[in-house]
């Protein structure tokens, strides 16, 4: 057998994006004070998050002395994380101040971690390994923008064995649903997907989608069957916004997938609804029991995609989001200029 | 005469254009075999109609297509244009005012080549074609296997295959010495306004190289077809005649096997029988 082409031949494109790596509520079950540190993985990339003079960071979860993990470590009262092996202090630009063994000695220039750009939005903690370019952005959410919304929930995130990549086209996907979901999300009898306009519009891709509204009648109350529409920021970020067919209220389903690594990643959820008293239990179990139908399927998928997998006419979701991919990665390869315009140039259908 | 006659053109699937073309252009209106089609946007698809008649609508290809009669199954297939690796365009849709027949009577006589597309598809240095095999497989289809031509934009010699599943379409296998058993595609789909009018809907899919600009592409590919335009546009004939009225020595013996499928086929319409 032939080897397979991965559809990218370079992932470090990935590094120039924001990624989420915890919420805060995890951060501030930690510890006591909120302020970590935990231990999370980007893209291979071990990395040390806490809170330090109020702002989050994120570094290297490396101590540069004898590579013990700082995340094992605490945080200071002085702001500082403290190595759990020998007590090395760093601050919050990944400099070393303090060696507990030779506390007059000059502090050498190697006694570093770095430190990455950090930001938290939307309860989450984001990650930019390169911001070199300094070109991309933290995923649109609609979630607090919409004010008919009263009720945001940020899920607690969950791993699955699978790359982001396929994560996203999961959840993307609409000729599944008939398959893997059928009595929770779909009818089988719409077996058929519509093929949609796809726009590319400010680094995000776009799309609508109408499932069929005679599937009310079968599917539990739960499901949030409405007119569906996609505004996701890429690379792994989903913005469904939808409008209930049952009561004509907008619900919003938002999740990015964060790359552990090529064949794991870590997946953020936000629930967003227009109800007075409906308990977060609801919709969450619900999503829930559609990831179960899901993981056990996705999970069976190797994580990188190849060239070599046979595409057909209604896997336009996906073509559009693996040609864009591709893209992407060889653009960073030749550089910003590149980068930018392959990110940016918007390409419409719809209109 | 009436497409309705012809039963092997009146049931196969015709192309409307590409969903973004209609979409930007807000088309509500077109024609096929003769008839007013009335188009409707709707947000995930377009929708078309016949004297108020709904007809079947799907989109492949990047284009939307319809028939007036019963096709027994989908239009015609091109898997390699859903991979991955291509670049994938319209290069046009662009009316031309003759038999929608002569454009794939064009398309596959290499012959002209030398003449029409001096230095860009041939020249007259290299008149020495070697004619390729026809066969018709199964399903009914005209291969055209192997043609080769000298193609000066690479100053070698070119391979392309043709595949005529419909009357009113071909598409053009360009041989990839790089990567044997791959092609770059080009598909022309007439879509029959009438019998001595068509439009022209020209598909490139292309496995994407670094080199490619998309832009440069389509406009080569414009120049190209805007020259077959030219000359499809002043045949003394608007119809493809299929009784000898042209000699066989004015066409070559691919159009001569393209010709006789056709009469075997019992096409008529656009046809000078």
């Amino acid at each position: 057998m032939n080897a397979l082409t991965p559809l990218t031949a370079d992932q470090s494109y990935l590094r120039h994006f924001w990624h989420p790596v915890a919420t805060v509520n995890e951060l501030e079950a930690a510890d006591p004070a909120g302020n970590g540190p935990i231990g999370r993985t980007l893209l291979d990339e071990p990395l040390v998050i806490a809170k330090l003079n109020g702002k989050y960071v994120a570094m290297r979860d490396r101590c540069a002395h004898r590579y013990a993990k700082l995340s094992v470590g605490k945080v200071l009262e002085n702001n500082r994380i403290q190595c759990p092996y020998h007590g090395w202090e760093y601050g919050a630009s990944g400099r070393c101040e303090l060696m507990p063994a030779c506390p007059s000695d000059a502090i050498p220039k190697k006694a570093f971690t770095p430190a990455y750009a950090c930001e938290e939005r939307y309860g989450i903690i984001w990650v930019r390994l390169d911001s070199s370019w300094d070109c991309t952005n933290i995923p649109y959410c609609e979630a607090w923008e919409n004010p008919e919304f009263k009720r945001q929930i940020i899920a607690e995130p969950y791993n699955w064995d699978s790359s982001a990549e396929r994560r996203w086209e999961n959840f993307t996907d609409f000729s599944h649903f008939a398959y893997v979901h059928p009595g929770t999300l779909y009818d089988p009898a719409y077996s058929e997907p519509a093929i949609v306009p796809v726009d590319r519009v400010g680094g995000e891709l776009r799309f609508f989608m109408e499932p069929g509204r005679d599937m009310l009648d079968t599917l539990p109350d739960d499901s949030p069957l409405g007119s569906w529409n996609y505004r996701n920021s890429m690379p792994f970020s989903v913005n469904l916004s939808i409008r209930l067919y049952k009561n004509d209220k907008p619900f919003l389903l938002w999740t990015t997938s964060s790359p552990t690594s090529q064949n794991s990643c870590r997946n953020f959820m936000i629930i967003a609804h227009t109800e007075d008293d409906l308990p977060d239990s609801q919709p969450l179990d619900f999503q829930k029991l559609v990831l179960a139908e899901d993981q056990p399927v996705i999970e069976t998928q190797p994580g990188p995609i190849y060239l070599d997998e046979v595409s057909l006419p209604t896997d336009k979701i996906s073509n559009q989001y693996r040609k864009w991919l591709r893209e992407l990665s060889t653009a960073a390869a030749k550089g910003e200029e590149a980068f930018k315009a392959a990110l940016f140039t918007d390409v419409t259908e719809s209109k | 005469m009436s497409a309705r006659e012809d039963a092997v053109v009146w049931n196969r699937w015709y192309p409307l254009g590409s969903p973004t073309d209609i979409r930007r252009r807000n088309a509500t209106r077109t024609r096929l075999l003769g008839h007013d089609i009335d188009l409707e946007i709707h947000k995930t698809w377009i929708s078309a109609s016949s004297d108020s008649r709904p007809l079947p609508v799907t989109e492949r290809l990047g284009y939307v297509w319809t028939s007036l009669g019963k096709p027994d199954g989908p239009p015609q297939q091109l898997l390699e244009y859903y991979e991955v690796d291509r670049l994938v365009m319209n290069i046009w849709s662009t009316p031309i005012k003759c038999s929608g027949l002569r454009i794939v009577d064009n398309v596959i006589d290499n012959a002209h080549f030398p003449f029409l597309h001096p230095n860009i598809l041939g020249d007259e240095n290299h008149l020495d074609l070697v004619p390729g095999e026809a066969s018709v497989d199964a399903a009914g289809a005209l291969w055209l296997k192997s043609q080769k031509a000298w193609l000066p934009l690479t100053n070698s010699v070119a391979e392309y295959t043709y595949r005529i599943s419909d009357p009113y379409s071909v598409v053009l296998f360009i041989h990839r010495p790089t990567t044997p058993g791959r092609y770059d595609y080009l598909g022309i789909f007439a879509q029959p306004l009438d019998e001595e009018n068509f439009i022209a809907h020209k598909l490139l899919a292309w496995i994407r190289e670094d080199w490619m600009d998309e832009r440069q592409l389509k406009a080569d590919q414009q120049s190209i077809s805007a020259q077959d335009k030219y000359v499809l546009e002043r045949h003394v004939h608007k119809k493809l005649p299929l009784n000898g009225a042209e000699t066989s020595i004015e066409v070559d013996s691919s159009s001569l096997s393209y010709r006789e499928w056709l009469r075997a086929n019992h096409v008529t319409y656009g046809a000078m029988t």
